[in-house]
């Protein structure tokens, strides 16, 4: 924001003479409307994504009838679902139930105010960032409960009931490994945080202090994933059990928002951790960065974000759903206590240790990035070869 | 606390496990069938939409008696002796006029059972199984044509090889349980017994049918100058030759329809089956 301000006052004649709340108001209204054509193109993206994920991962192909491999398929569903009628239920709480789900596309939009895309590429820049960032993404909790209650429906408030108890169980684990990163680098802003990770992988706070960040990393991705009700940590909208969790009654273009919402909040989640464990917007090399333009930072970011979201949906069509207290027994009784840990070992080393982590952390981040890269490239060329296998014992 | 960390560990392993079994699965082929674009290729002897030859229908009815469901209409009227003498492809005459010939695929049970006592086998399954409907009563498939062009000419007499005429009345004769069966297969008659044998031999070989070709019914083995109930009882018969796989038009002309041997090649054929 503060880039466009200075944008429009050098270029823009007149801009400078207006009212005050004016000149705050105009870039930020611009910059809102990027943010949010960006969050509501992007679910259309993730969804069709999500679908070809999911049947390739058990061999189908997914959509492929709406335009050119099915691209147009989930825009047909949006394009569907805004037509749909909303139908309230009988006895609903009308006005929480329309509240509602704003409140949670709400929560999902917000944090991306302080989400940097780049050195100044951030809307704005709080010293409070990731501060902010776990109070707004909480609000959508407010939002799941009043869904859930304003529904009249016992499985709905189920849902709603199971989704708070779950997100305040994995907002403490979540908060315990930010406050590594955040007595490390000594701030809260989320662009000092990037700012923090210059100079190639090795620098990241995934590999440093080698094998404590890559744990607290962990406990970071599996309390997003439960904050944002992913299998395996659906147990909100668990469709086996409850109808639909929270959003049984829901429809049309309501449905659509919390459909919205909860693939913002993916990229939201994925987005957060980019920025705190895998470098924000820096490339993985020094060299690399000074490719492109400079805005081409937002790239790097949205790259590695989009693989997170990708690894997201790998776990859901990887795992089984939890049971509640499978649930609860790995937020309080696993990822709690190793997230104290973390923080008392990490305090401790910046007090009386290497303040920057450990000597060895370059070799052990190069040699895992490139031992994992080339695991997954194995099993590719492995996968390749069991189908030609297949292939041939099926033709036989 | 040991008990602990094994079970941590365990839970990160495994997942990890089912990652790499996910990960593997993204690029293994894909199984599903492009169905519109591309479709599998049918089974031979696929039982799906019911056919009908009008031109070769006698009108006798025997398929709508076999018809378990009843799905097939027929009504017939003597045909006047003014009218032109006609006669089926296989040189049966046909003595009754034809008016309506319905099938309704809606009750259709697929069994196939209509097709087996068909003396000129003008009713057969084809592969077709894409006719879908909005409308129950699409699936009434109407095969009467006011305006079919009926064989005037007796297909049987001239016979193509002059041993054919002598063949016919020998294989008339002989098998007891198909007496007119010879005239349906006229160059097969004329080859004799040790002739026949051979060809017998070589018919169940070319049993698998394209999907496009019609579906193999027994080629035309009972045929009788009447419709007769004796044809479909010799079930001995016809069962060996719908091995043969011919097309029931081919009846005639193919080498294939080796179904109506002299008595004695009949015995080497039933144990075929």
């Amino acid at each position: 924001m503060d880039v466009l301000w200075g944008f429009l006052n050098q270029n823009v004649s007149g801009f400078s003479d207006l009212p005050g709340w004016l000149q705050t108001a105009i870039p930020a209204a611009v910059c809102g409307v990027l943010l949010i054509t960006f969050m509501a193109l992007g679910p259309i993206l993730y969804v069709y994504v999500e679908t070809k994920v999911a049947g390739f991962m058990q061999d189908r192909i997914g959509p492929k009838r709406v335009g050119p491999h099915g691209m147009l398929q989930t825009v047909a569903d949006a394009v569907k679902l805004m037509f749909k009628e909303a139908i309230y239920p009988a006895g609903a709480d009308k006005k929480l139930f329309i509240v509602a789900p704003c409140l949670v596309v709400l929560g999902a939009f917000m944090s991306f105010v302080v989400i940097p895309f780049g050195a100044r590429g951030v809307t704005a820049n709080l010293n409070v960032g990731i501060f902010y960032v776990v109070a707004v993404s909480s609000l959508s909790t407010v939002g799941l409960i009043m869904a859930g209650w304003a529904s009249n429906n016992k499985y709905a408030l189920f849902g709603a009931m199971r989704s708070a108890a779950q997100i305040v169980s994995y907002e403490i684990p979540a908060v315990m490994t930010l406050l590594t990163i955040v007595m490390i680098v000594g701030s809260l802003s989320l662009n000092d945080i990037a700012m923090a990770q210059a100079g190639g992988l090795h620098r990241w706070f995934l590999f440093r202090y080698f094998p404590i960040m890559p744990v607290a990393f962990l406990i970071f991705f599996t309390a997003g994933l439960a904050e944002c009700n992913r299998a395996p940590f659906d147990i909100p909208e668990a469709e086996s059990e409850l109808v639909a969790g929270f959003h049984t009654e829901y429809s049309g273009f309501f449905f659509a928002m919390f459909f919205m919402a909860e693939y913002t909040e993916m990229f939201v989640i994925s987005a957060v951790a980019s920025v705190l464990f895998l470098g924000g917007w820096w490339a993985p090399l020094p060299a690399l960065q000074q490719i492109g333009p400079v805005g081409l930072g937002a790239l790097w970011l949205i790259a590695k974000a989009w693989t997170l979201v990708f690894v997201m949906m790998w776990l859901r069509w990887t795992l089984p759903r939890l049971r509640v207290d499978q649930l609860m027994h790995v937020a309080w009784k696993v990822l709690l206590p190793i997230s104290m840990v973390l923080v008392v070992l990490v305090g401790t080393l910046i007090m009386w240790g290497p303040k920057n982590g450990f000597l060895w952390d370059p070799y052990a981040a190069w040699v895992l990035t490139v031992g994992v890269f080339l695991l997954l490239m194995y099993w590719l060329v492995a996968a390749r070869r069991f189908s030609a296998r297949r292939v041939r014992e099926v033709a036989a | 606390m040991r008990e602990w960390l094994a079970d941590l560990w365990e839970g990160f392993y495994t997942v990890l496990v089912g990652m790499k079994i996910t990960w593997r699965h993204l690029f293994v082929d894909k199984v599903t069938l492009h169905y519109p674009e591309e479709k599998w290729t049918l089974p031979p002897k696929s039982r799906m939409r019911l056919f009908m030859k009008y031109e070769d229908c006698i009108g006798c009815g025997q398929c709508a008696r076999a018809c378990p469901v009843d799905c097939i209409y027929i009504k017939t009227e003597k045909r006047p002796p003014t009218k032109p003498a006609i006669w089926a492809a296989d040189g049966t005459p046909i003595k009754l006029d034809t008016h309506v010939f319905d099938i309704d695929m809606s009750l259709c049970c697929y069994c196939n059972l209509c097709t087996y006592p068909c003396p000129t086998n003008c009713i057969y399954m084809t592969p077709e199984y894409e006719f879908a409907a909005t409308d129950l009563t699409s699936h009434l498939y109407h095969f009467a044509k006011p305006n079919a062009k009926f064989l005037t000419v007796n297909p049987k007499p001239p016979a193509p090889k002059p041993a054919a005429a002598p063949g016919a009345p020998a294989a008339a004769a002989g098998p007891a349980a198909a007496p007119g069966a010879a005239p349906a297969a006229k160059p097969a008659a004329p080859a004799a017994a040790p002739l026949a044998k051979p060809a017998v031999a070589s018919a169940p070989p070319g049993t698998p049918i394209a999907p496009g070709a019609p579906t193999p019914v027994a080629p035309s083995p009972g045929t009788t100058p009447k419709e007769a109930p004796p044809a479909p009882g010799d079930a001995a018969n016809p069962a060996p030759n719908v091995a043969t796989g011919t097309p029931p038009k081919a009846g005639g002309d193919t080498a294939g329809t080796g179904g109506t041997p002299p008595p004695d090649a009949v015995d080497p054929a039933a144990p075929k089956e």
